[in-house]
């Protein structure tokens, strides 16, 4: 009886678990609500918007320099802040 | 002179056509979504809407709003924008001049902004970001920018909970370099490189030389990963490139692809047109540059919808390699060293991983954007005058005290650099394991040699006192972040959980920037409307010719800025003419401003030059400063203005505000009233048209005020907002002044009578008899 109690708990636990299964896209489905909504007409457009970037950069604003020596072996330095001022400036666009 | 005479309080005008009753809320419905629901609409084209919001529940961590449009047919300019905010809603479709929000006042409330140009946007909250997620109500705005398609569209919310996991680096081996972007080079041809012999890469997994550069760059990724979190994708552009032949040449180079920043004034006039930079909420601290990927990181969307522009083509970092190097022209027979394990061989080959990790750290935001090449422009100078985030971080302890180094002046700046004691005394560093004080040490030492070396000064740390971390000024083979995890934490990359902003609270009254005497701005409260308390502004200048004149602004204070409405015109500042008895707006006059109450004191309007306002108006909960955007008849300024008279020094029976005489708009008094040596200090300004209705001011003071006092009035000729500083006072009539009800209800015996004269070019006399008066506002007034 104790097997057979745990194993009609087990199906219905199995049952329960295949009924949210199959009930998963159909919640999906349900959860998808059509609505009608208020809008109103912007006073600007997509290339209005797009002057963002505050402060562009170039790709060089930090690099590693290898310096070979005349025994073979290899240095390494950083040139970090190599900002080249005309690469690194602040876009300002009229709207 | 009083120091308030300098300044001249405002009067209060037509402000009247705003407080009557235009104030109803503009119906609209209001769509609320709940976890996991999708709803779906139509956006008409170049429309927008404000209608959905969300009310999260208690214990809520992170979730996940995401918008999809998708099209009937194809257009050029699809494009779909998502806007978040947390608490209160988005502007009024219609403000009180009968026009909708400009696209800036939506970019300007927003707490976070998905706005890719693209039909796709999403955006991750965390309990990490400026505005954590947490319970309550949260509100979008969505914008279909296609002037021509309507868009079909869902927006779904998702609530994850749970933690920030490690930040999604995604490197892109094919990315090339935009079109036409001539000065961009990037050979992707290496990432698949066919050999298979000839290289050193143990425990790399790849099986062509381009299969195992790539590993080794997915490495470096990963032990950032290992340290770094985030919600949104962290992405790069990996290149190659010729960078250069012989014994000493260019390993790798790499950078942010732009930094941003939340600060309102920054921008500028370009063909009389003022455009000012887009405003981000999200970012940890104001007035301050990050770098891309941790804007991007603490907006909890990718760079694309961070930024905008295309999501194929927009990355937070690029990164190049040498394509030389492992070839003969570059470091002789030496070439990469592409392991995945440490190199424990005898020969030095240059550690790839090592290199790309040290380069993509310093893309992260682990650099400087002072200015260390005189070639570049003056030494210490920071970009557009205004602080980074890195910066920001750093002590100069040459000169013994802790000195701020973002605050110094360029050559005080330099000097520090070059002077041996930067510390970087980030908070999120210092909690660091991997780093602990030594004697006589306030924070983590960074490399500031004698002389300057514009390569490594300032954005590396101290070799002398550290070896074996990644970001030395020499590459060391090290493969973790170690103290810099700390470091770059500091620079944006915090992901503990966070409180809300506290929203800055301020006393109406008048406010000026010291440096600009004569002119100034009076505050006023003007009700509150969705959850919002409002200001009147009142802008007390001069003309181009130097006759005083005025200017009117009104709309919300959002989270500690004055985001005032604008006209159908467009206009946020409004010049009023008085035509035929009444105040008529004058749309010949374009204008806009600003005031960002938020961490004003750092902002570069209230430091340039070495200024510091910390301390000074006391007693105004808090707030010092403002930094105030101006613009107006084809001059653009930014100032920090102050309060100029504080609580302390009131009078006990105050009469400062706003007066004015109901059922009669055009003109009205600002009165600010201040103690000093037992006496009442008393100015009034007087609001009045000139014979051409333009709009001008004049004003009265008493340095012994008594009720019922007659006062000379003064015109002022002073400067435009863009010269040097010059004043004139002029005789112009006299004022009798009888103020006797504090309170200032309408009905009380509080009186004016005036003459006055207008002195410049259009003339006119405007004059009252007798008249009662009352207050505007109740006194005194906390604005938040």
């Amino acid at each position: 009886m104790k097997i057979v109690k745990t194993a009609v708990l087990l199906t219905s636990a199995l049952s329960l678990a295949g009924a949210a299964a199959a009930a998963e896209p159909a919640k999906a489905s349900e959860q998808i609500i059509d609505v009608e909504i208020q809008s109103e007409p912007m006073q600007m457009s997509a290339g209005d918007k797009k002057p963002s970037p505050t402060l562009r950069a170039n790709t060089r604003m930090s690099a590693t320099v290898a310096q070979l020596e005349a025994d073979g072996t290899v240095t390494l330095d950083c040139e970090s802040q190599h900002i080249d001022k005309r690469d690194l400036q602040l876009q300002v666009e009229p709207r | 002179m009083h120091t308030f005479s300098k300044t001249l309080a405002i009067l209060w005008t037509a402000v009247l056509i705003f407080c009557s009753g235009a104030h109803a809320q503009t119906a609209m419905n209001d769509i609320d979504i709940s976890d996991q629901q999708t709803r779906r609409f139509s956006l008409p084209a170049a429309n927008f809407t404000n209608v959905f919001s969300f009310n999260l529940p208690e214990g809520t961590t992170r979730f996940k709003v995401t918008l999809t449009g998708t099209l009937a047919a194809p257009v050029a300019d699809a494009d779909v924008d998502m806007f978040l905010r947390y608490q209160r809603p988005f502007p009024r479709l219609s403000n009180d001049y009968g026009a909708p929000p400009t696209g800036d006042e939506l970019f300007e409330y927003a707490h976070y902004q998905s706005i890719s140009a693209e039909l796709n946007e999403s955006i991750i909250v965390s309990n990490a970001g400026r505005y954590p997620a947490r319970a309550g109500k949260w509100y979008l705005s969505l914008l279909n920018f296609s002037q021509s398609a309507a868009v079909n569209a869902t927006i779904k919310l998702e609530i994850l909970n749970g933690v920030t996991g490690a930040a999604p680096i995604v490197v892109r081996f094919d990315l090339p370099c935009p079109a036409g972007a001539t000065a961009c080079k990037c050979d992707l041809a290496p990432w698949s490189d066919p050999r298979t012999t000839g290289f050193n890469a143990p425990g790399n997994t790849g099986q062509t030389l381009g299969e195992k550069r790539r590993a080794a760059v997915q490495e470096a990724a990963r032990q950032l990963s290992l340290r770094l979190k985030s919600e949104a994708p962290i992405t790069v552009q990996a290149c190659w490139e010729d960078l250069g032949s012989g014994d000493r040449v260019t390993l790798a180079q790499a950078g942010p692809t732009n930094f941003l920043i939340d600060d309102r004034s920054n921008g500028g006039l370009s063909g009389g047109v003022y455009s000012g930079a887009r405003p981000a909420s999200f970012l940890p601290q104001r007035n301050s540059y990050y770098a891309a990927a941790a804007a991007t990181k603490n907006n909890g969307a990718s760079a694309c919808q961070t930024f905008g522009g295309p999501c194929n083509a927009t990355v937070d970092i690029r990164i190049a390699f040498n394509s030389l190097i492992d070839g003969p022209e570059a470091l002789g027979t030496r070439s990469f060293y592409y392991g995945t394990a440490p190199n424990t061989s005898a020969v030095n080959d240059p550690d790839f991983v090592s290199v790309a990790l040290h380069e993509l750290t310093h893309g992260m935001g682990y650099v400087s954007l002072v200015n260390l090449d005189s070639s570049d422009g003056e030494l210490g100078e920071e970009p557009t005058g205004r602080d980074d985030i890195f910066t920001r971080q750093v002590v100069d302890l040459s000169t013994g005290s802790p000195r701020p180094l973002a605050r110094l002046s360029n050559s005080d700046r330099i000097a520090a650099i070059s002077g041996g004691r930067l510390q970087w005394v980030g908070a999120r560093a210092l909690a660091n394991p991997e780093f602990t004080l030594a004697t006589g040490e306030l924070g983590v030492p960074l490399n500031s040699p004698n002389p300057l070396q514009s390569g490594s000064s300032l954005s590396h740390l101290d070799p002398n006192r550290f070896s074996n971390q990644l970001m030395l000024p020499f590459i060391s083979n090290t493969r973790s972040l170690g103290i810099a995890a700390g470091q770059l934490e500091d620079v944006g990359w915090d992901s503990t959980p966070k409180n809300s902003p506290i929203r800055p609270q301020l006393y109406a009254g008048n406010w000026f920037d010291s440096t600009r005497s004569g002119h100034g701005f009076d505050i006023e409260p003007a009700g509150n409307i969705n959850g919002f308390n409002r200001i009147l502004l009142t802008a007390y200048t001069y003309d181009a010719a130097g006759e005083p004149e005025y200017y009117l602004a009104q709309g919300p204070l959002v989270d500690g800025v004055f985001i005032p409405e604008a006209t159908a015109a467009q206009n946020s500042l409004v010049r009023y003419r008085y035509l035929n008895n009444r105040p008529t707006i004058d749309n010949s006059t374009q204008g806009y401003v600003r005031i960002d109450f938020n961490e004003a004191d750092a902002s570069k309007a209230c430091t340039d030059n070495g200024r510091n306002v910390q301390g000074l108006s006391a007693g105004n909960a808090g707030i010092n400063a403002g930094s105030l955007t101006f613009v107006s008849a084809n001059q653009a300024v930014n100032w920090c203005i102050q309060q100029l008279i504080g609580q302390s020094t009131r009078p006990a029976s105050d009469f400062t505000g706003h007066w004015y005489k109901s059922g009669d708009s055009g003109w009205g008094i600002g009165i600010a009233q201040s103690i000093a040596s037992g006496k009442n200090i008393t100015l009034a300004v007087l609001y009045y048209p000139d014979a051409q209705g333009n709009p001008r001011w004049a004003f009265a003071q008493s340095n012994d005020f008594q009720s019922g006092q007659t006062i000379p009035i003064k015109h002022r000729r002073g400067y435009c907002r863009t010269c040097p500083v010059s004043t004139q006072d002029i005789d112009a009539g006299s004022m009798t002044l009888t103020l006797d009800n504090v309170q200032g209800l309408r009905g009380q015996a509080n009186k004016v009578s005036f003459d006055v004269e207008f002195k410049g070019v259009a003339g006119g006399r405007f004059t009252r008899s007798d008249v009662t008066i009352e207050r505007l506002v109740p006194r005194p007034a906390l604005i938040d």
